[in-house]
């Protein structure tokens, strides 16, 4: 069994937030996620819903 | 003439350099007495320190209802942002709002005091704008608050907003009215963070996607 259309993929959320550029914030200072940083962040957004509007 | 303030802004008449002190258009003393006036009128309004007058600005500073404490701007493409020095012994309780801004994905704004990522209860009233059903959705000893706001859609307006009790004291901190959004979905959260520590500081993020631009802006509740 796939991932339904209805679901992040690994490939589809590296190609939206690309590796340098998400960042984190913190007062004025805006630092870029480390590359295992960005690749957990990545991970933990897999197999969520495209579209999720309930809580 | 004597001062016109505060009723309206006076508009003396400058002596030249060649009048005289007995001058019948600016005469001297008329001169000192007015500017002596209008201070004594400025003083008024401002009043003094701790002052009791109702109308004067030092009361009114003094005992205004909200203060803004803080205001963070955005970044571009961040995950979270955490603003510090948010929180002192001035105010015991505080309003806090994001707006202005963006988030890439349909998903609802979370947030943490501090670093705590743990003792977050709370339960979420919600309904759809195309059902009159009314939701409830829970938290139970979470690692965040969830539900503190939430954007339109994907790409669109976002916004935050909770009232937070006592997070500066070494007390459980009380969250009330925070303003749930997930697209269609809207909604109220009440709840508590189960820690008795003293928070300075908080972080607003949400877990999918990105949030661009905009403020978070701090109240503090005066506490009279």
């Amino acid at each position: 069994m796939g991932t339904t259309m209805a679901e992040w993929t690994r490939e589809e959320l590296e190609a939206l937030y690309p590796d340098g550029s998400v960042s984190v914030q913190v007062d004025d200072t805006v630092t870029v996620m480390s590359t295992a940083e960005w690749s957990a962040w990545i991970d933990a957004q897999v197999g969520t819903e495209k579209i999720s509007e309930g809580p | 003439m004597a001062t016109n303030f505060p009723s309206s802004l006076d508009s003396f008449s400058n002596p030249s350099a060649t009048d005289a002190m007995d001058s019948a258009t600016v005469p001297h003393a008329d001169q000192h007495a007015n500017v002596n006036d209008a201070v004594e009128a400025l003083q008024a309004k401002v009043g003094v320190d701790g002052s009791a007058v109702a109308g004067s600005l030092d009361y009114q500073v003094a005992n205004q209802g909200l203060t803004l404490v803080k205001t963070q701007t955005v970044g571009s493409g961040v995950s979270s942002v955490t603003v510090t020095d948010a929180f002192s012994a001035t105010f015991d309780n505080y309003e806090i709002i994001m707006s202005g801004g963006t988030q890439t994905a349909t998903t609802d704004v979370k947030l943490k005091l501090g670093s705590s990522s743990t003792g977050y209860y709370g339960f979420l009233t919600y309904g759809s704008a195309t059902s009159s059903t009314v939701n409830g959705a829970t938290r139970n000893n979470a690692t965040q608050f969830n539900w503190v706001g939430g954007p339109s859609g994907a790409g669109q307006a976002t916004h935050a907003s909770f009232q937070l009790f006592a997070p500066y004291l070494s007390m459980y901190t009380k969250i009330r009215n925070a303003g749930y959004q997930n697209g269609s979905n809207y909604g109220t959260m009440q709840g508590e963070h189960r820690v008795a520590s003293s928070y300075t500081s908080f972080e607003l993020y949400i877990d999918t996607g990105l949030l661009s631009g905009g403020a978070i802006r701090v109240y503090g509740y005066n506490n009279g």
